[in-house]
């Protein structure tokens, strides 16, 4: 990769090709692509941990979006000319596909859709959404806006292992969406008109094309499609996942969704509050190379073998 | 020890801030003026990470358990030990029994109550700054509240070397409601035609402005949009609106824009993602400044480059460091 892509600032739209990196006084921003894709996020945290795992001096942390990474450093320990000539270098040197290697965490996460929480909070805030009237769900809307019904959208959100692609926002909350590489299968959702100041614990939430898992009670704007029965974040650290972090998701992890209904719920929300829920989760390795051969045989056979 | 009579508002308990979390969503959570908190625990003789309490307007009412010194440093404020007035910037001896508290800020918003030895919570996430919303650091993960107790740790320095400690007339900052801060730009400064504009109007402090973030608006303005008039689409990702990225990255200080024609300016307790554009960060020192701001507060940017910003940083160090060899003992 030449040097001179990488665009320097001031640059005008036009002039930008990608990868670019933007300098900062305490921040290099590295963009590795201008539209999401898996593929282009599973770069980004190859590339992400490379940088991480180089231990730059001066380098007091590397956080990342889906299709970009940020480098914090203290301009005092490292010279940002330095600093740019190494992190090219690390990006250089992961910059083949074939060298990825991923161990993600599979982990089930059993989901009532259209429930009665998510409701009551679109009810309370239904001005700000695109529906005004209260007269559909954000689940029923969603299913809707995609040609589907409901129980057609909801085999479509459970069909498909989903790639944990970008943590922060606040902790303890992680981005995914299913693991397909045609963007025409992506299923798209419009964020609400207006955040809203709060979404329910653990509400499962859908925006533009990727969703997550609400560590606690946030703001947000994402359709509120479910109910997660299972905890993502816990500072009290009771269930097993916990014993390490308080979060559950890792970037790069994977997470396969199980449609349940209320009376599972039920029995889940019990077990989870006594203690005694056990997450269904599987370690194994990943090679992206697999996936983007065959995306579709690679999901197939992971669906497979986690039953 | 220290108990707390009356709350205040958002009393937190905060040290320098907690690094190396942001990837996980974990901000600095560090003081919104930072300079106003180092000063405190350097005139106590304190490390400067010791915990201390920090508030917006109105620090809490406090009654003294055990025999401590106290500086209020920050926004200017009436401080008061047992009903009487006191200097700020200054170390006073305080003895079980008195009560400490402060009239409502005249100028500035962050206000810093200081202890000898600083207060004693358990570390978090490497600190014990408070993140709300998570419920991270500080006393148990909340402001104070009545009836709350803080420890202590013991002095760094005798009591005797303490008294009379004061800072400076000429190194005392001063609050106004109307300043300037200098932004690099950079982000994604290219989705907008109108960066030069963007600094030469007066931007206004919302309602909204908080330790995560300060809104700020502009009657009239609007941000040129380099994709709508390049007939450029939006990426695949990025949601139909131009303002909106694909999940993109925000450093502390960053200025984050949007179809509202907002400009957010992300501080202490920033998110470290989200799916908006952002065009330049604040200069560090320059943080402080809005970090004290209120609403109603007249904002003008200044882009400067990031040489310019590293003086900046410079100058802040040069005066730090003098004002430490001052009372270096």
């Amino acid at each position: 990769m030449e040097k001179s892509r990488y665009t320097k600032y001031p640059a005008t739209l036009k002039e930008l090709q990608y990868p670019y990196i933007s300098m900062q006084d305490r921040y290099l921003c590295y963009y590795v692509s201008e539209s999401f894709s898996i593929l282009e996020n599973m770069r980004n945290q190859a590339l992400r941990r490379a940088v991480l795992e180089t231990k730059i001096p001066g380098v007091i942390e590397v956080s990342m979006g889906q299709v970009a990474f940020m480098v914090h450093f203290d301009p005092f320990r490292i010279d940002k000319d330095d600093l740019i000539k190494e992190i090219i270098a690390i990006v250089e040197s992961v910059a083949d596909i074939s060298q990825w290697v991923f161990e993600p965490t599979i982990t089930e996460l059993p989901v009532w859709f259209d429930d009665p929480w998510s409701i009551k909070c679109y009810l309370e805030h239904k001005e700000w959404h695109q529906v005004k009237d209260g007269s559909i769900s954000n689940f029923k809307y969603s299913a809707q806006l995609n040609n589907m019904t409901s129980e057609e959208f909801e085999r479509l959100i459970c069909s498909r292992p989903c790639w944990c692609d970008a943590d922060g926002f606040v902790i303890g909350i992680m981005g995914l969406a299913p693991m397909t590489k045609k963007l025409e299968e992506y299923i798209h959702l419009p964020k609400w008109e207006k955040s809203r100041p709060w979404t329910p614990n653990r509400g499962f939430v859908w925006g533009g094309s990727h969703f997550a898992v609400h560590p606690y009670v946030t703001p947000g704007g994402y359709q509120l499609l479910g109910s997660c029965a299972v905890p993502v974040f816990s500072r009290e650290r009771i269930l097993e996942p916990f014993q390490e972090s308080d979060v559950l998701l890792k970037v790069g992890d994977i997470v396969i969704i199980r449609s349940i209904k209320e009376d599972e719920y039920k029995e889940i929300r019990a077990e989870v509050e006594a203690g005694k829920y056990k997450y269904k989760r599987q370690k194994r390795k990943f090679y992206p190379k697999d996936w983007a051969e065959d995306p579709d045989g690679f999901c197939q056979q992971l669906m497979e073998e986690f039953k | 020890m220290i108990k707390v009579i009356e709350p205040g508002i958002e009393a937190l308990v905060t040290d320098l801030g907690r690094f190396g979390y942001y990837d996980n969503g974990l901000p600095p959570d560090g003081p919104m003026d930072n300079f106003s908190f180092r000063v405190g625990n350097i005139l106590l003789g304190n490390d400067e990470n010791a915990a201390q309490i920090g508030c917006i307007f109105m620090a809490p009412t406090l009654e003294v358990v055990e025999d401590t010194h106290v500086v209020f440093t920050g926004a200017e404020c009436d401080p008061l030990i047992n009903g009487e007035v006191v200097p700020m910037w200054q170390v006073h001896p305080v003895r079980k029994g008195d009560v400490i508290s402060q009239d409502v800020a005249k100028s500035g918003s962050r206000v810093y109550v200081c202890f000898s030895g600083g207060i004693d919570t358990p570390l978090d996430y490497g600190s014990r700054s408070t993140y709300l919303i998570a419920g991270v650091g500080g006393y148990k993960g909340r402001a104070l509240q009545e009836g709350d107790v803080l420890k202590l740790f013991p002095s760094a320095m005798h009591r005797s070397k303490l008294q009379g400690r004061k800072l400076e007339g000429k190194y005392i900052p001063r609050f106004f409601n109307s300043y300037e801060l200098r932004v690099v730009p950079g982000g994604m400064v290219h989705e907008i035609n109108n960066f030069d504009e963007f600094c030469e109007i007066t931007w206004t402090v919302s309602q909204y402005f908080g330790r995560t973030a300060y809104r700020l608006f502009s009657p009239g303005f609007e941000y040129s949009w380099a994709r709508r008039a390049a007939g450029i689409p939006q990426p695949f990702g990025a949601g139909p609106d131009p303002g909106n990225a694909v999940l993109n990255i925000y450093p502390v200080g960053a200025i984050q824009i949007n179809l509202g024609n907002e400009a957010i300016v992300l501080l202490q307790d920033a998110v470290s993602a989200g799916g908006y554009v952002i065009i330049g960060t604040i200069v560090g020192p320059d943080q402080d400044i809005i970090g004290q701001g209120k609403m109603g507060d007249k904002i003008k940017f200044i882009s400067v480059s990031e040489e310019q910003a590293l003086e900046a940083y410079r100058e802040r160090a040069r005066l730090l460091s003098e004002i430490r060899g001052i009372y270096l003992v």
